[in-house]
């Protein structure tokens, strides 16, 4: 680590020095000291202390006037002594001017330094408080620390705990349905339409995993509802969620998009096949229904509903279904009502090839040009894509007017999702 | 031949005082060798005697071969200066701040007007300075010398005999050192006080002259008691010289009574000998005090001790610390006298103390010790002695004063040389610049070789508005050779590569765009494309040079043939001036400052310094970080260094104090402990020259003409992947005495490579090779 050419120094001994050093100071523990420091003080205070001492002792050294004789040693012994005479009957005589003089310098010496004493103890008191402020500032960072960290974990905490309870109040619900089928058919066998119905808890044996899942990848529940407000203003150009044409949210999930709807006074409601999620936000207050979404859809009346949205939904879906579903949404939307599918951008060279692949059940990435030719081709009218979600600026190259450096941000740091809206004529 | 002046307030050969003794000394012995000497001094007879009165006759006599004009002294008003004076002794030593001055102007002229002056030997001076070829003014604190040197300063030299004591803080003093062509000294520690002092303004024009001892081994001597003390049968430790408060003999005593309470089988004696007003004798406690002896019994004493110790804090020179090594006995000195603490480090004759319980300590190492060790003690404070302390040797050294031309280094213009003028051409000149200071020295030197020689430059600082002309086209004839200094390329390089003449290009470093495009891309855009110019200009200028072999060595990359080096020259000289006493009191309060100078810039790496001065904090957290050097707040790096600064906490600790004037720059060196620099692009970098002056030891990371610049100084790391360590490493230079004197001692070696003495001839050389490319 060291060189020197200097061929007295003895690299070793000072390595050694310096270990022992840093073994001192982990020892001893951080002692950063940044409180007092007398030299800041001065450099914030705008007041030249050093010259006011020096002028106030020329001050001082000359504030007495007229007592003192003139030094007469210039003249021989004789000539003196008539001159000391002299001078101080003179001395006497202006006595009269000077007096006064003398005593309003002492005076306004007094004062000088009275304003001197009064500043330096208010600079004194002005830098205490600081620090004082400094170390509470200090403490309550510190403290805002800890509550964060504290409130993340018990986030976490009641993540899992909302996760263990889910499976508890799953695996209890399977039980008892197994118990009741039990009692009803013992000591015969179960029929068949038991056996479907006990079976059938299978499918939804990972649904709070599921829940787990959106938690830990998705993002926060407060992050997804800014993201959704984007989608406000066509929700009210379109007029859904007024009087009779509902808005539905397909694979509604955790329900932000049905908080975020409510909360703006409209009706919304959610479909979901996962019985965890579906069942917490019934907890919160929300209209959600168990079921297959293009099952419910086919249960409804054309011409139906207000707007239809589906978050990251059309990506799970095999072709078929999803063609179905694209057609479902045309018959039961209104005229004039709005589709909107949000889905991972392809496009961004790290969704489609990592990101995507996060969530185990997405199939395979559409990309927006396809989806915008199916909704088209559905009938779908005035399809547009809005590319949504780009990284933030600081997480791309530094743009320096190269093509190079342009396109590369465009595709690894470019938008990661997109939305595709269709109208129905 | 012209004389050598002598001038000092009192003169004769049995006056007891350090200077006296030595004027007489130098005076008589310079004259012994056929030297005209004249020694110029007051009527006064003696420092004891009334200042005001005239003792001996007006009027010249010859003492030893020298003649003495003597000069009547001044009335004066004793009363007023001997109220000053008391005010000078009554300081503290905490009141004392080497560039603060201790008390008000008033009373400091007044301490030099009513001081022991004579009007008539200051007119003598003004009138017949021609007759001489020197003066030596000694010693620092007397009228006659504080008003008579700056009358005769282009001819004189002061010997101050230094002490650090309120008078030495005197603005009039301190004047003397700014002034004298030359100042000599008796010791190194007192040349480093002096700098400690003064700066290193005068540090060019210093000598250590040395004082001279008389030795006298082999006299027989037969002399065993002194009144009742046996000499041959005793076993003691010895204390000479001038016995009071000021010299310590206060504390030796305390200390030796420590030492005998925790030996009390211990016959170890403590034997003082001098004159002073207080009596330590006490032979319960084995403290012998024979007060003022004679020159055998003195002799006698030093051939019988063990040891001699020497407590004063207050010396310039220890005359019988060297007696001591011409007795062959080691001694021990008081740390805190730079003097005498420097020659027992020079010499390793010996050991130092400071503390009582350490002072103790060494009566009982001295008693019990090994005698293979003593003895190496006494072999090496003896070849110290007849190194510097023999007279032999020290009138040698005043006699190379006038005989050796010390002067700068200058080529006198031949009248076959085909050049007329050379003249410079820069972009700017401003204020505090090093650049701009290095075209001026390199400006007069042409000057003093007999060019006619002007700076041209684009834009010209207000404060520098006599040093140059604002460049015209047509300005400079075709045959005038060019100097153009080079850096990112300006309005005035198309002119340099069309100019007909002999020319000569100096590059100043480009740095390397890749610093500035997270910051300022626009900047690193135009770094680029003056990279990209400079290979143009490879065929252009046929003679080149760099400020170093790193700049050089890019030259010659690019394309130049047969790039010269040209080191920035450093002048001590111009730090000549005081420096800001405002700053000078605020930085002196006990906390170590830790410097760097230079300009905010991202290859300057001012964040890396932070972050690890925060560590640095984390070992020793009396310190600050003062960052001296043009930042503008609205510059992205300054933005990110501020905001660093913020993350660690540290507005209170680390100070961006921007461009400062002259006397503050020098505020600040003066007054740090350390320069430390994480650097990672420099073409030279003159602060670590400049901190080498002012005695501030130098680590810095090791990049580009860093090593190059430092030589065999400073310390390089060469790695930033752990900055723990580094502040570690930066706390040992700080506060670890052994490793920060290594570094100095190498440090005030280096940097004379970057005097103009020592840079001239190359650049003769480069001036040479434009003449021919003139003919």
């Amino acid at each position: 680590m060291i060189e020197t050419e200097n061929k007295e120094i003895n690299v070793d001994e000072i390595m050694a020095k310096i270990k022992a050093e840093v073994e001192n100071r982990k020892e001893g523990g951080l002692k950063v000291n940044s409180g007092d420091d007398p030299f800041a003080d001065e450099m914030l205070s705008s007041f030249d202390w050093h010259h006011l001492k020096v002028n106030m002792g020329v001050a001082e050294e000359n504030a007495v006037i007229g007592q003192k004789n003139f030094s007469m040693l210039r003249f021989n012994k004789m000539i003196r002594g008539v001159a000391k005479f002299a001078s101080r009957i003179v001395l006497y005589i202006t006595r009269i001017i000077t007096f006064p003089q003398t005593n309003f310098n002492l005076a306004i010496l007094n004062v000088l330094h009275i304003i001197r004493d009064g500043i330096s103890n208010l600079e004194r008191r002005l830098s205490h408080h600081e620090n004082i402020v400094s170390q509470l500032s200090e403490q309550i960072q510190k403290q805002t620390q800890l509550l964060d960290e504290q409130t993340e974990k018990i986030d976490t905490q009641e993540k899992i705990n909302s996760y263990l309870k889910a499976n508890i109040t799953m695996y209890e619900n399977r039980f008892v349905v197994f118990m009741e089928e039990a009692q009803k058919r013992l000591p015969e066998p179960f029929s068949s339409e038991q056996l479907k119905q006990i079976i059938g808890q299978a499918e939804h044996l990972f649904d709070p995993l599921y829940l787990f899942f959106e938690d830990r990848f998705r993002g926060t529940r407060q992050e997804i509802k800014e993201r959704l407000r984007v989608y406000l203003p066509l929700i009210e150009e379109s007029g859904a969620g007024l009087e009779d044409y509902p808005i539905l949210d397909i694979g509604c999930g955790r329900g932000e998009w049905l908080e975020l709807i409510s909360e703006n006074q409209r009706t919304i409601i959610g479909v979901d096949l996962n019985r965890t999620l579906v069942e917490q936000c019934i907890e919160r207050g929300m209209i959600v229904v168990e079921k297959d979404a293009v099952v419910y859809l086919q249960s409804l009346p054309e011409n139906s509903i207000g707007a239809i949205t589906a978050f990251h939904l059309i990506e799970h879906l095999p072709l078929n279904t999803l063609l179905n579903f694209f057609n479902e949404t045309l018959r039961v939307l209104r005229k004039g009502g709005v589709a909107i599918f949000e889905t991972p951008n392809p496009e961004n060279v790290l969704v489609g090839s990592c990101n995507f692949y996060f969530d185990p059940t997405h199939r395979n990435p559409l990309p927006p040009q396809m989806m915008q030719f199916f909704l088209e081709s559905r009938g779908f009218y005035r399809v547009s894509i809005q590319k949504l979600h780009p990284y933030p600026d600081e997480e791309k190259i530094p743009d320096d007017g190269s093509e190079i450096v342009k396109r590369f941000n465009q595709r690894f740091y470019g938008p990661q999702d997109y939305a595709v809206i269709g109208y129905k004529l | 031949m012209k004389a050598i002046a002598i001038v000092i307030p009192w003169f004769g050969k049995d006056l007891k005082g350090g200077a006296e003794q030595e004027a007489f000394q130098v005076a008589t012995r310079l004259a012994a060798r056929g030297r005209k000497v004249e020694v110029l001094t007051t009527c006064c007879r003696s420092f004891a005697d009334d200042w005001g009165k005239n003792y001996y006759k007006q009027g010249e006599e010859q003492i030893n071969g020298v003649c003495v004009r003597r000069f009547p002294v001044d009335k004066r008003d004793q009363d007023s200066f001997d109220r000053v004076n008391r005010i000078l002794l009554d300081l503290k030593k905490s009141d004392l701040i080497p560039g603060v001055y201790p008390i008000a102007k008033p009373l400091s002229d007044t301490f030099a007007h009513e001081n022991i002056n004579s009007a008539s030997l200051l007119k003598y001076l003004e009138m017949k300075q021609e007759q001489y070829e020197a003066f030596i003014f000694m010693p620092y604190l007397y009228g006659i010398i504080l008003n008579g040197l700056p009358i005769v300063s282009e001819k004189a030299y002061l010997q101050p005999c230094l002490h650090d004591e309120a008078y030495a803080y005197l603005p009039e003093v301190e004047r003397l050192f700014f002034l004298a062509k030359g100042v000599l000294f008796l010791s190194v520690g007192e040349m480093i006080l002096a700098q400690k002092l003064y700066g290193p303004g005068f540090c060019r024009m210093g000598t250590v002259i040395g004082g001279g001892v008389e030795v006298n081994s082999g006299k027989q001597n037969s002399v065993a008691k002194i009144g009742s003390f046996n000499l041959e049968q005793s076993k003691f430790i010895l204390c000479l010289g001038r016995r009071d408060q000021t010299k310590n003999t206060d504390l030796l005593v305390s200390a030796f009574e420590e030492f005998r309470t925790n030996h009390v089988d211990s016959d170890l004696l403590l034997v003082l000998a001098g004159p002073g007003p207080n009596n330590y004798h006490d032979e319960s406690k084995g403290i012998i005090d024979l007060q003022l002896v004679s020159d055998d019994e003195k002799e006698m004493l030093l051939s019988s001790c063990i040891a001699l110790f020497q407590p004063s804090k207050n010396e310039s020179f220890s005359r019988v610390i060297m007696e001591a090594w011409f007795h062959l006995k080691p001694v021990v000195a008081n740390r805190e006298c730079l003097a005498t603490a420097t020659a027992v480090r020079q010499s390793g004759g010996g050991l130092l103390a400071d503390s009582k319980t350490e002072w103790a300590d060494r009566f009982s190492e001295f008693e019990n010790m090994d005698i293979m060790k003593m003895e190496e003690f006494c072999r090496k404070g003896l070849h110290y002695a007849k190194e510097n302390v023999s007279w032999e040797k020290v009138i040698d050294r005043y006699e190379m004063l006038w005989n050796t031309e010390k002067l700068i280094f200058f080529t006198t213009r031949k009248s076959s040389c085909k050049l007329k003028e050379i003249h410079q051409l820069l972009p700017n000149l401003t204020y505090g610049d090093a650049i701009s200071n290095h075209a001026i020295e390199i400006r007069n030197f042409l000057r003093d070789s007999g060019y006619q020689s002007n700076i041209y430059v684009r834009y010209l600082d207000d404060k520098m508005a006599t040093e140059a002309v604002v460049f015209q086209s047509k300005i400079i004839g075709k045959r005038a050779g060019i100097i153009y200094h080079h850096s990112i390329g300006s309005e005035l390089t198309s002119f340099a590569v069309k100019h007909s003449g002999p020319k000569l290009m100096i590059y100043h470093n480009i740095t390397p765009a890749h610093f500035f495009e997270p910051y300022d891309p626009e900047y690193a855009r135009i770094l680029t494309k003056g990279r990209l110019d400079l290979q143009l200009l490879s065929d252009v200028f046929h003679i080149s040079a760099g400020d170093s072999k790193f700049n050089s060595d890019e030259l010659r990359q690019t394309g130049f043939p047969n790039p010269s080096v040209l080191p920035i020259c450093v002048n001590p000289d111009k730090w000549k001036t005081p420096a800001d006493s405002k700053l000078m009191a605020r930085l002196q309060d006990g906390i170590a400052n830790i410097l760097f100078v230079g300009r905010i810039a991202p290859n300057k790496c001012q964040d890396h310094l932070v972050e690890s001065f925060h560590h640095y904090l984390t070992m020793d957290p009396d310190a600050r970080l003062i960052m001296v050097g043009f930042g503008q707040p609205a510059d992205p790096y300054y933005q990110h260094l501020k905001k660093i600064i913020s993350k660690f906490g540290l507005m209170r600790k680390v100070f961006l104090v921007g461009q400062v004037t002259e006397s503050e720059l020098q505020a600040y060196y003066r007054t740090a402990h350390l320069f430390w620099s994480m650097s990672e692009h420099e073409g030279f970098c003159i602060p670590l020259i400049e901190s080498m002056w002012f005695d501030i030891p130098v680590l810095s990371f090791k990049s580009t003409a860093v090593p190059e610049t430092l030589g065999d100084a400073g310390i390089l790391f060469n790695s930033k992947d752990d900055l723990i360590h580094v502040a570690a490493l930066a706390k040992l230079m700080v506060r670890d005495d052994k490793i920060r004197d290594l570094v100095l001692n190498a440090q005030r070696q280096r940097r004379n490579a970057f005097l103009p003495e020592a840079v001239w001839p190359q650049l003769d050389r480069l001036i040479q090779k434009m003449e021919e490319q003139a003919a």
